[in-house]
């Protein structure tokens, strides 16, 4: 009886009861938001991070791929910036700014894909690692600390020499080179986590060890994991670039900044403009996704709460 | 003589490494009867806190067997153990790491209930919660806010009606009180009591605070270093102390009092490292009345009156 009204009172927030709404609660995300948006070089690094990813979702609707990307166009080749191109034309006479927006598509793509899997993997390695604890952690942890001793560059060289050169390998590549950090970190946090009374509270209260993990610890070690990601995705970016310049990555006449800027390195002198274009458009994107890195490490901080 | 709900025989945890073991519990057995209170009291490190999470399967013992209701509760796995869990809840002593702070009151609240799937909806849970909180005096507008956003009282309110969500018989209090403010406490203390009268409850009241088990319990149990010292019906115990050591812990208990002071019994040194105690009888380097057997055989468990056993050879 008493039950039933109360449910009436939760779903409707009818009189006589209390608006359970009025209520309200303040997120944890509501309240990052809120000291992130203070920082400026966030807001930048946000519009910068925006424009990206509205060039590489509609890169379709501004240019014809087949047409304009791919297929050369000798008449129109080496022309300087104008109003018809504005970032000029290169030695096919492809519109190079059609190929850094297609370019925009393929730096994040890759950057996601290869980010979100390290994260993924890194937090379950991490996770099962520090909460299990005693020898099975330390096994894990000394196969962490071996693939951290390698310069995640020279893995992920490895990776895709042994494996050949393309997109889904660079992708592996640069995952499982990131694997290691997100596991160090997130461990780092459920160590911390782990012997607080809450956690004990919860088993007490007949929760199971994934229910632990994930619905009572995961929520609490998110901001540093969350930081991490936005840092390792720059440093996705630039590998990417970095693979693809030196033929080890996305391959040619696929628009890939770092692809574009190798393919342009014959004519720095003559025409500058073609290995600037690609090189701005790596800078920006690294850029901005470093000061949106550095505004969340700000903003999710705890002790700077005010 | 009203039915045994937790019975506990010679009950071990040792925690450590085969080379160097502390002796956290050793061979403590006691029982509670249904809808009483068993008060726990002994100086830090004594095992108190250890003995309540082993009675809970928090952790495993090293040895001994614990029943409930009769039935063995080492012996319980998975959906037993989970039934377990439901009937036996533990209430913490600081209420600021007991909550997780990502969540919401109504969450913690409810989170028993989705645990065990006592209701099917989320608004059905939610009102749950709601009645709850009406349960432990926790005002309705607090339902969204943070742990983090209330004070020390209403955080432990938060635990206590976590605790009852799932109608438990038997409650572990740690130290319930230990980390509120005197006025909190007795709030706290007159809640846990009305609790008990009116829904039943069994606890084991664990403290180190001799004026609030006296107030709470209808049985003490005496702990130092891991083992039983003296276990008595509270006022048989206040009345007549028999161990050196509980009558040095009745004394130090302040009395308002103008005239004059009450005579205390100081007890010498410190608590001895609980890793490798030596034999006889661990009291000893700090007794008064230490005999040459203390030093060699263990004190043996003596039933002095009904209901009143004392582990001391005087």
């Amino acid at each position: 009886m008493k039950m039933s009204s109360l449910v009436m009172q939760a779903v409707t927030g009818s009189a006589p009861a209390v608006d359970l709404h009025v209520y309200k609660k303040r997120t944890q995300f509501g309240e990052v938001w809120r000291r992130f948006r203070r920082s400026k070089g966030a807001i930048v690094g946000l519009i910068i991070i925006a424009l990206m990813l509205f060039c590489a979702l509609f890169a379709n609707f501004l240019f014809d791929y087949n047409t304009e990307v791919i297929e050369p166009n000798y008449d129109e080749a080496l022309e300087t910036p104008s109003a018809k191109h504005w970032f000029g034309t290169d030695e096919f006479g492809r519109d190079v700014f059609a190929r850094v927006v297609f370019g925009a598509r393929l730096s994040l793509y890759i950057g996601l894909t290869s980010t979100t899997s390290a994260l993924i993997f890194g937090v379950l390695i991490g996770a099962f690692s520090g909460y299990i604890g005693g020898r099975f952690d330390s096994i894990v942890m000394r196969v962490v600390d071996v693939f951290l001793a390698l310069p995640s560059i020279l893995l992920a060289l490895t990776i895709v020499a042994a494996l050949g050169p393309n997109i889904n390998n660079l992708i592996l590549a640069i995952s499982i080179a990131n694997i290691p950090y997100f596991a160090r970190i997130f461990r780092a946090e459920v160590l911390a986590i782990k012997d607080k009374e809450f956690i004990e509270a919860s088993r007490a209260l007949g929760a199971n060890r994934n229910t632990i993990i994930f619905r009572e610890i995961l929520p609490n070690c998110l901001s540093p994991i969350i930081v991490q990601a936005s840092i390792i995705m720059a440093l996705a970016v630039i590998v990417s670039a970095e693979f693809s310049f030196l033929g080890l990555g996305v391959q040619p006449p696929t628009p890939e900044w770092g692809c574009m800027v190798a393919g342009a390195r014959k004519f720095l002198l003559s025409s500058p403009y073609l290995t600037i274009f690609p090189g701005v458009a790596i800078m920006l994107t690294v850029l901005a996704f470093n000061l949106v890195g550095d505004a969340l490490r700000d903003a999710t901080d705890p002790r700077l709460k005010h | 003589m009203s039915e045994k709900l937790i019975e506990v025989k010679n009950l071990k945890k040792y925690f450590g490494t085969s080379k160097s073991r502390l002796h956290a519990v050793d061979g403590l057995s006691f029982s509670i009867e249904k809808g009483k209170i068993l008060g726990v009291v002994g100086e830090s490190g004594c095992g108190k806190s250890t003995t309540g999470r082993v009675l809970l399967r928090l952790h495993e013992p090293t040895s001994g067997e614990i029943l409930f209701h009769g039935e063995d509760v080492l012996a319980f796995r998975g959906r037993r153990l989970k039934n377990f869990r439901a009937h036996a809840q533990i209430i913490f002593q600081d209420p600021y790491a007991s909550l997780n702070p990502r969540k919401t009151v109504s969450e913690i609240i409810a989170e028993p209930l989705r645990l065990h799937k006592a209701f099917r909806t989320k608004a059905e849970r939610h009102a749950k919660a709601l009645e709850l909180m009406e349960l432990v005096g926790l005002a309705e507008r607090l339902i969204n806010t943070y742990p983090h956003e209330l004070d020390g009282g209403r955080r432990q309110r938060i635990g206590i009606a976590r605790a009852l969500a799932l109608d438990p018989e038997f409650i572990v209090c740690d130290e319930p009180v230990s980390a509120l403010d005197v006025s909190i406490q007795a709030q706290i203390l007159n809640l846990l009591q009305d609790l008990q009268d009116s829904l039943g409850l069994t606890y084991m009241f664990i403290t180190h605070d001799l004026s609030v088990v006296n107030y709470f319990s209808n049985d003490i149990l005496v702990m130092y270093l891991g083992k039983m010292v003296e276990m008595a019906p509270a006022v048989d115990l206040f009345a007549n102390p028999t161990h050196p050591y509980t009558k040095a812990l009745l004394s130090a208990i302040p009395i308002p009092s103008l005239h004059g002071r009450a005579e205390r019994i100081l007890i010498r040194g410190e608590v001895v490292s609980p890793i490798n105690p030596p034999p006889g009888c661990r009291f000893l380097p700090r007794c008064d009345y230490a005999m040459p057997i203390c030093a060699e055989q263990e004190p043996p468990v003596k039933e002095i009156s009904c209901g009143h056993t004392v582990a001391c050879h005087l």
